[in-house]
C-alpha cells in the first residue's frame, strides 16, 4: 500500500531527492522558458508539469551536467506540443497579454514599456529573440547560450546585437505614444 | 543608434525588468505542480497505479437511474486521481513532511555548477560551461533547493496551498486536503460528495487539489442530473485548465455534459 509507505524511505518515492532538488532549482527557469517558447500563459502550469514528467522519466539518463541545457531541450519540445494542442482552443492568447500585476496596470508608462518590449520580441526571428531573452532575462553568457542552441558565441553575440537594436528602436518609437498617452490622461 | 541613447538605455533596462517580473512563476505554482507530480508520477511501481483502483465505493456508484456503465465511468474517471493520484499524494504528504536533508551527493547534482570540462554531448545536451553569470538574474542553480520566490506576494485565504514544502505544516495541509477529497470520493451519493467538496472548497479554495475537487463536483452534479451546474463548472474548469488531462476524464465520464459542450461549441462556430 502506497499510503502505508514509511516516513524516511524517500528512495521508495518516484520523486527522488535528486528530482526534487532539480525541480526546486530550475522550476522558475522552466516556467519562463515555456512563456518564451510561446505557451499561452494560462497553460504554462500544465506545460511545466509536462516538462517535469519527462524529466522524471528520463532522470536516470541525465549525465548530471548542465541542467539548463538538458531542460532547455525538453522544455522546447514540450512547448511545441503544447502550442500545437492549444491552437484550436486558443489563438488569440498568442497576442500580447495584459499585465496581471495590478500595481503595474496602474502605471501607464510601465504598461507601455512592457507591451512594447513584448511586441518587439514577438517581431524578432527566433534566434535573436532567444539570444535576447536568455541574456537579459536568464542572465546567461553568450558562450552558455551558444552551447545551449548549438551555435557559435559569435553568432549569439551578433543575434543579441540585432535583438537589442530592434528592441531599442521600438522603445525609441514609444516616445510619441507616451507623450500622447500623457496628454490624454493629463 | 537608439540603443546608445541613455534615455533609451534606461527604458530598455526598465522594460527588461518588467518582462522579467512578468515571466516569474505564478504564486504557489511551484508547490502546486510538485504536488501534482507526486500525484501523477509519484505512484510506486509496485502499487501506485493499481493499489485501491478497484471500482468499489467510488463517487456516485449506484446512482439512481445512472446505470452501471455510467457509474463505472465515473469511478474510472476519478480512479486515476484518487487511487493512483491521491494515494501517491498521500505519500507526497509524508515526503513533504520534515524529511531528512536530501543526500548531498544526489542533490548536489542538480545544484552544482557544471564542470569546466565535459565530454561531447548531443546538441541539446551540450554542456554549459561554468562561466559566471554577470547579468541581473542569478543562475537558478544557485538557489537553495527549498527556496520560495522572494517576490511572492502573500494573500492568505482561509487555508492556502503550502508555500514551503519543507515544513511539517505543508505535510499537514496536503494531508488535510487529501483527507477531504478522499472523503468526498468515498461518500455515498452525489449530495454527500458535494457536501464534502464544499468543505474542501471552504478550507482550501486554492488548494493543491482544487482541480480534483472540480472534477468530482462536476461529476456529482452530472450524476444528480444538474447538467446546467455541471456545464457551468466544466466550462469554468476548461477555461482555466484547457489542457488538463482531467478535462477528457470529466467529459468522458459524463456523456451528457460532453454532448452539451460539443453542441455549444458547434453553435459557437456555426
Amino acid at each position: 500500500m502506497v499510503g502505508l509507505m514509511a516516513r524516511g524511505t524517500p528512495a521508495a518515492s518516484a520523486l527522488s531527492d535528486e528530482f526534487k532538488a532539480l525541480y526546486r532549482a530550475q522550476f522558475a527557469f522552466v516556467w519562463r522558458l515555456q512563456l518564451h517558447f510561446g505557451v499561452p500563459e494560462h497553460q504554462v502550469e500544465d506545460a511545466v508539469q509536462d516538462v517535469f514528467v519527462v524529466v522524471h522519466r528520463r532522470l536516470a539518463d541525465w549525465d548530471g551536467r548542465s541542467p539548463r541545457s538538458w531542460l532547455y531541450g525538453i522544455a522546447r519540445r514540450v512547448a511545441s506540443n503544447h502550442r500545437r494542442r492549444s491552437a484550436r482552443h486558443q489563438r488569440k492568447i498568442e497576442a500580447l497579454p495584459e499585465p496581471r500585476d495590478p500595481a503595474l496596470e496602474g502605471r501607464i508608462e510601465d504598461r507601455e514599456l512592457l507591451r512594447t518590449i513584448e511586441a518587439a520580441l514577438a517581431g524578432l526571428d527566433p534566434g535573436p529573440r532567444t539570444a535576447f531573452v536568455l541574456t537579459e532575462i536568464e542572465g546567461m553568457s553568450a558562450r552558455e547560450i551558444a552551447e545551449l542552441v548549438d551555435a557559435s558565441p559569435n553568432t549569439i553575440a551578433s543575434r543579441l546585437r540585432k535583438a537589442r537594436a530592434h528592441v531599442a528602436a521600438a522603445l525609441a518609437e514609444l516616445d510619441g505614444d507616451l507623450a500622447r498617452n500623457r496628454r490624454s490622461h493629463g | 543608434m537608439a540603443e546608445h541613447d541613455p534615455r533609451i538605455e534606461a527604458r530598455m533596462t526598465r522594460s527588461v525588468e518588467l518582462l522579467r517580473a512578468r515571466r516569474e512563476p505564478r504564486m504557489g505554482a511551484e508547490d502546486r505542480i510538485l504536488a501534482q507530480l507526486e500525484a501523477t508520477v509519484g505512484g510506486t511501481p509496485d502499487g501506485g497505479g493499481s493499489d485501491g483502483a478497484g471500482p468499489q465505493g467510488g463517487a456516485g456508484s449506484g446512482g439512481a437511474g445512472a446505470g452501471p456503465l455510467y457509474a463505472a465511468k465515473i469511478v474510472l474517471a476519478t480512479a486515476t486521481l484518487t487511487a493512483l493520484g491521491l494515494g501517491a499524494l498521500r505519500l507526497g504528504a509524508v515526503l513533504l513532511g520534515p524529511s531528512p536533508a536530501p543526500s548531498p551527493a544526489r542533490s548536489a547534482r542538480a545544484e552544482a555548477p557544471p564542470p569546466a570540462t565535459a565530454p561531447a554531448l548531443t546538441p541539446t545536451e551540450a554542456p554549459v560551461d561554468a562561466a559566471p553569470s554577470s547579468q541581473p538574474v542569478a543562475d537558478e542553480s544557485e538557489r537553495p533547493p527549498a527556496s520560495v520566490h522572494g517576490n511572492a506576494k502573500a494573500s492568505t485565504p482561509p487555508r492556502t496551498a503550502p508555500e514551503d514544502s519543507g515544513t511539517s505544516a505543508n505535510a499537514d495541509a496536503v494531508a488535510a486536503e487529501l483527507a477531504l477529497i478522499e472523503a468526498a470520493r468515498a461518500a455515498e451519493g452525489p449530495r454527500a460528495v458535494i457536501e464534502r467538496l464544499e468543505a474542501h472548497a471552504r478550507e482550501f479554495p486554492e488548494g493543491l487539489l482544487a482541480d480534483e475537487r472540480e472534477l468530482l463536483w462536476t461529476l456529482a452534479d452530472c450524476e444528480r442530473g444538474q447538467l446546467d451546474a455541471a456545464t457551468t463548472r466544466a466550462r469554468s474548469f476548461i477555461e482555466r485548465r484547457p489542457s488538463s488531462p482531467l478535462v477528457d476524464r470529466m467529459l468522458h465520464a459524463c456523456p451528457e455534459l460532453e454532448a452539451r459542450m460539443t453542441k455549444a461549441d458547434q453553435a459557437g462556430h456555426g
